[in-house]
């Protein structure tokens, strides 16, 4: 009976578990093209330290977590307490909100690729209709607005954290959301002081959704700006992308991976520490 | 938070509706429309792009792939972790849980960061440039959700269900092929439909497994059209639409059994 977890072992072990001891390992080593990998130690760590590339990746990375963890997830909790009463508005707003969600992310990037365009994308045409033209811009490709572009690419798009939020925001009784509005708490008081606190732990959960979410990026960069203007808007996967397959530059690519994941980790200990997650939320 | 919530909900509907309203109005402009008058309507409803997206580019072969291999990830998905799911919710054994729960924890290792070995492992098998390689690939990444929603949906069946069965002198096999997975369709249904959508819109692993026409699925065609159609824009308008349409008459068709699979398979607390 046991052997019906085979192949599920079998899937996990040559996706997951090999590859990811592949890429720790090999990230201590000198591998190119065509030669086999020589352990070399901390160096290709110590090159990324000293690698400007690197370096902006890596903030990048940050500053989009940061943002995502606050006005990703923000958005995602608001919407799920502002569509809490069954109306007819809110059931429509959730099933067209989840829309973006759901559709390839590659076309996402196309859409807004064109929709940032600067000729005859909407939002420069919109502008210059309502009579702007100086506030016309090449959204992706210039210095100054390529990062708020890519971001706004997917950020607004909260749809599957409001689902589960809303999932749980249903599950809290209402006695108790009753007698705190006897005892004369309005409705953001009792949201902010009864909901939010029995849904912790699916904040927490949607933190760490966000944090993989912001860690995978890679479309919504390579079809648009492709980490310009300069690096403006590069990120690990893409960099790791560039050196694993167009640099060759094996082991060095699996340094990036391995910043990756432990950059995963840790955020997803601290958010789980956090939110104390697993400890029981009944009041 | 009562004053925000009409702007906030209305801005976010928006943002959510426009982009696509306008990619689907221009996608029935010439370019010549396009260029000159980016946001009025189409002076006539016209198939032109599709008709030529549709006979002079590799689209159709594209699809073909897309359907062949999202949907064989799918059925090997629910295959393969329906059995898995099945004996960690009902089998009692050390490390159950530690299995489960290293399992279910790949859901939370960033891929994008394991690109390499996979490619590697795929090049290195024979798998590259294959539809063979992409469903082995797309499986492996339906694994975490697949496998908690079907756990989650065989614990809410009674037991008494296969005790019978047993008792009746029926095998595991039986009772897992002919009692449980026919109670269980709505568990399936739910693992089938995000399993087919991940790997339907996956573009990640479509771009470095594949080279040429050969396995191409329908996300690759943005940026195989990027490069060969840079500048024909009603064509791209009429890809994006094509590549998002499916997707969309799944949702909305499917949109509850969706809703319930994400939150089950969201790995709540």
């Amino acid at each position: 009976m046991l052997l019906f977890l085979f192949p599920t072992a079998a899937v996990f072990t040559l996706f997951y578990a090999y590859p990811l001891v592949n890429v720790l390992l090999t990230s201590f080593t000198d591998w190119k093209l065509t030669q086999p990998p020589v352990f070399v130690g901390f160096r290709n760590y110590v090159d990324l330290s000293r690698d400007g590339v690197f370096i902006a990746s890596l903030v990048n990375v940050l500053k989009w977590l940061v943002l995502s963890w606050t006005v990703y997830v923000g958005i995602g909790i608001l919407t799920a307490l502002m569509t809490a009463e069954e109306t007819g508005f809110n059931r429509i707003f959730r099933v067209i909100y989840l829309i973006p969600n759901m559709i390839s992310i590659a076309a996402l990037a196309m859409t807004f690729y064109f929709v940032f365009q600067p000729t005859f994308g909407v939002l420069n045409s919109v502008i210059r209709a309502i009579g702007f033209p100086q506030f016309n811009k090449n959204w992706y490709f210039e210095y100054d607005s390529a990062f708020f572009a890519v971001t706004a690419t997917t950020i607004f798009f909260a749809g599957v954290i409001m689902l589960l939020v809303s999932s749980e925001v249903s599950s809290v009784p209402s006695s108790v959301l009753e007698s705190a509005k006897i005892d004369g708490a309005k409705r953001w008081q009792r949201n902010l002081y009864v909901v939010l606190p029995m849904i912790r732990n699916i904040i927490g959960s949607s933190l760490i959704l966000a944090t993989v979410q912001v860690l995978k990026v890679f479309e919504v960069i390579f079809l648009t700006t492709r980490g310009g203007p300069g690096t403006q808007t590069m990120n690990l996967s893409l960099y790791l992308y560039r050196m694993a397959l167009t640099s060759y530059q094996f082991g060095y690519a699996n340094a990036i991976g391995t910043v990756t994941i432990v950059i995963g980790l840790i955020a997803i200990m601290a958010i789980n520490r956090i939110f104390r997650m697993g400890s029981s939320h009944e009041v | 938070m009562d004053a925000l919530r009409l702007p906030l909900l209305i801005f976010l509907l928006g943002v959510s509706i426009l982009p696509f309203v306008w990619t689907l109005l221009s996608s029935f402009k010439t370019n010549k429309e396009i260029l000159s008058s980016a946001i009025s309507l189409p002076a006539e409803l016209s198939f032109k792009n599709y008709v030529s997206v549709l006979t002079e580019t590799p689209l159709p072969s594209f699809y073909v792939n897309s359907i062949v291999i999202a949907g064989g990830a799918t059925l090997v998905s629910l295959l393969v972790y329906g059995m898995a799911a099945y004996v960690l919710a009902r089998l009692k054994f050390r490390g159950r849980d530690t299995i489960f729960g290293v399992l279910t924890l790949s859901m939370l290792v960033p891929v994008t960061a394991l690109i390499l070995p996979i490619y590697r492992l795929m090049t290195n098998t024979g798998l590259y440039n294959t539809r063979v390689g992409l469903v082995f690939v797309y499986t492996a990444l339906a694994l975490p959700v697949s496998l908690y929603i079907l756990r989650s949906y065989f614990l809410t069946i009674p037991k008494d269900l296969e005790a019978a069965a047993y008792i009746d002198g029926a095998s595991f096999l039986r009772a897992y092929f002919f009692i449980i997975v026919p109670v269980a369709q709505p568990g399936f249904a739910a693992a089938a439909v995000l399993a087919f959508l991940a790997a339907w819109n996956d573009f990640l692993y479509a771009l470095i497994l594949t080279s040429g026409a050969r396995a191409r699925t329908v996300p690759i065609a943005v940026r195989f059209f990027q490069t060969e159609y840079a500048t024909n824009y009603g064509r791209m308008f009429a890809t994006i639409i094509l590549i998002i349409v499916p997707t969309i008459v799944i949702y909305v068709l499917l949109q509850k059994r969706i809703e319930r699979g994400l939150v089950a398979g969201s790995m709540k607390g």
